[in-house]
């Protein structure tokens, strides 16, 4: 006993210090790496910020200043005012990208959550095919569906519509978002809903009561790729738009300001306003994302 | 409560039949227990009760009404899952509640009824939390309470214990039998493990391959097993099989091994003389084998493999010809290996099956 009891008191201290965090050279590598990626990625977003606060000429001037001296938010108001040349247009722009992007979203999982859902619990002949062809779209680049696509638009007629950009964009959007919560579902024990059809309630109220909201998490995940995707899309929106009141944010901006010649703090500003709703969207709804994955933890 | 009565029942994947004519009854009030090893067709005979398999042919009827159409949630019945299939986005409370508010009672009295099987169970500390932060035993006392709450014509339980550690489930294998009693209710209860089946069921249904292999009250299953699989299954360690050529000489029947013959007593002869090509396979279960000392007079030459004392119990494993053969005794046993011993059967209870069939003779 006694030899036991102390081979536990010299072990213990021993192990203690090796549970401390040692940095190793690998620690400072990786540290110094994602350092860099995050200059690569936050300087441009800062600098954008920057110009926008300046006027025309405090923009273009050499050496150029980091920190604006006399910050101004006019390009803010000028972008946002409903009044005056360029605020009308630029929240018209702001409103159709907000109508095609939510409309693709609420669409696209309106579509994605029952497909996911039979490709995941419903053996039917054709299925792996059928899995398989929804994938097959992810494989082509995007620009190679230009024109068959304007074709089908065309011959609808809905060249020219938000509906052309909508059921485009959930195209592109469905494959991984059916794939992502056909993972989801898979993950979820079928023991629940058979649980739940035996405690009385039907197919769709099982679905509907006990799997919707564990599968939250993969709901908002698709969700805000299906929203980011459509709101940055510029070449379809291009191609099938054309009348002025129509166009979305990423061509609305391309046309005004080549109207208007190069007025960068302004083209600046209606970026970040362009980026608000994506980093708003994404940090709101992050929240529910962490808090759905800790609480309904899928325990089979 | 209810009688569940199942006719002829056929479950075919593809070509693979999972379940092969099953005709049961099991009695209102009373607790059938389903056993086999995987892929027998038990837990597919449970979904089918529940209504989450179609069948391919046969007829279910709970209570006297067929019920082959129905929905799981129009079937009355309540089932506990063998990793509980408890809701995880719901409090322990919410779980209890969640069949009563599918059936639309009043609210005062979910929660009446809620509180009532939380105090039965002894789960009511737990009510508000989530089933993640529950131990094993206590998610399982929720699943029983969630079936129990119910009132239903019939209870499913698909190997309700085989998650819990081996002290918590004889816990609740006991607790499981006294609300049985208690509750007087009919359940069905799927079971790969033998000694469950044994301690707790009014009456077993053996089943392999899709078969049932015997049906009946698990002493008459112990005792009477009808063939080698229902034999080697039921009992722990199992049953010790030995096969042997029935031969007669001097009109005294023998059963002759690899380098042994044993005279079998005029009970045992009849029987052996009714296998249809004189070959048999002896079983005897290992409290009636002794293990006699080599200068012994009777009993059969063997070798001692190993010994194996549990306490209050010492089994014995010899090696008769190439045959395992374990036996046990209650006295201490002092033995080498590879030491040359005698083994005699009990031939009041030995077992003589036709080693073509496998049937019981």
């Amino acid at each position: 006993m006694t030899t036991l009891a102390t081979t536990v008191a010299t072990t213990r201290p021993a192990r203690r210090r090796r549970v401390l965090p040692r940095i190793t050279p690998l620690d400072i590598l990786s540290i110094v790496w994602v350092i860099v990626l995050l200059i690569f990625a936050v300087v441009p977003m800062l600098w954008m910020l920057s110009t926008s606060l300046k006027g025309q000429f405090a923009a273009l001037q050499q050496p150029p200043e980091w920190i604006p001296s006399h910050p101004t938010l006019q390009n803010y108001i000028t972008l946002l005012s409903p009044t005056g040349d360029v605020g009308p247009v630029f929240l018209r722009y702001f409103l159709n990208s907000l109508i095609v992007s939510l409309a693709t979203t609420a669409l696209g999982v309106l579509v994605a959550i029952p497909a996911a859902y039979a490709f995941s619990r419903f053996r039917f002949p054709g299925r792996d095919i059928l899995f398989f062809a929804v994938l097959v779209r992810n494989m082509f680049p995007v620009v190679v569906f230009l024109i068959p696509l304007f074709i089908l638009m065309r011959t609808l007629h809905l060249v020219n519509t938000y509906w052309s950009l909508i059921l485009t964009y959930m195209t592109f959007g469905l494959p991984l978002s059916i794939w992502l919560l056909k993972g989801f579902y898979d993950n979820i024990p079928e023991e629940l809903e058979r649980a739940a059809r035996i405690d009385g309630a039907s197919r769709f109220k099982a679905f509907w009561l006990i799997i919707m909201p564990l599968s939250s998490p993969g709901i908002i995940a698709t969700a805000i790729y299906a929203f980011i995707g459509a709101w940055n899309e510029y070449v379809y929106a291009l191609t099938f738009l054309n009348s002025e009141s129509l166009l979305t944010l990423p061509v609305g901006l391309q046309h005004f300001f080549t109207e208007f010649a190069t007025n960068w703090p302004g083209l600046m500003a209606a970026a970040f306003i362009m980026s608000v709703p994506v980093v708003v969207l994404f940090l709101l709804l992050q929240r529910h994302f962490v808090r759905a994955l800790t609480e309904g933890a899928i325990k089979a | 409560m209810a009688e569940v009565t199942l006719t002829d029942i056929v479950k075919d994947y593809g070509d693979v039949r999972a379940v092969d004519h099953v005709s049961m009854t099991i009695r209102d009030g009373e607790f059938v227990a389903l056993v086999g090893p995987s892929g027998c067709g038990k837990t597919t005979l449970l979904n089918m009760v529940a209504g989450l398999i179609e069948l391919t042919s046969g007829t279910i009827a709970i209570g006297g009404k067929v019920v082959n159409e129905l929905d799981p949630k129009d079937r009355d019945i309540a089932m506990v899952f063998q990793n509980y299939a408890l809701y995880p986005s719901k409090s322990v409370a919410e779980n209890l509640a969640f069949p009563l508010q599918m059936r639309k009672l009043p609210k005062a009295e979910i929660n009446e009824r809620v509180q009532r099987a939380a105090q039965t169970l002894g789960i009511e500390p737990l009510l508000q939390r989530r089933p993640r932060q529950l131990s094993g035993g206590q998610q399982q006392r929720v699943a029983l309470g969630r079936a129990l709450l119910r009132d239903p014509k019939a209870f499913l339980m698909d190997e309700p214990l085989s998650n819990l550690d081996a002290k918590l489930r004889v816990q609740m294998r006991a607790e499981l039998k006294r609300l049985h009693q208690e509750f007087q209710s009919t359940v069905i209860y799927v079971t790969h493990d033998q000694m469950e089946a044994m301690t707790m069921a009014d009456r077993i249904a053996v089943m392999s391959g899709g078969v049932v292999q015997q049906m009946g009250p698990p002493e008459e299953i112990y005792e009477h097993p009808a063939n080698t699989f229902v034999a080697g299954f039921v009992g722990s360690p199992a049953m010790n099989f030995v096969p042997a050529d029935v031969s007669v000489n001097n009109g005294l029947v023998m059963a002759r091994g690899d380098g042994w013959e044993l005279p079998l007593s005029p009970a045992n002869s009849a029987r052996a003389k009714a296998s249809s090509k004189g070959e048999l396979i002896l079983g005897v279960r290992h409290g009636h084998v002794r293990v006699l000392p080599e200068t012994a007079p009777t009993g059969l030459p063997g070798r001692l493999y190993t010994v194996e004392p549990t306490g209050d119990i010492t089994f014995v494993h010899a090696k008769l010809g190439e045959h395992f053969l374990v036996a046990s005794t209650s006295e201490p046993f002092r033995g080498t290996a590879d030491q040359p011993v005698r083994l005699e059967f009990d031939q009041d209870h030995l077992y003589l099956f036709d080693r073509t069939t496998g049937e019981t003779l």
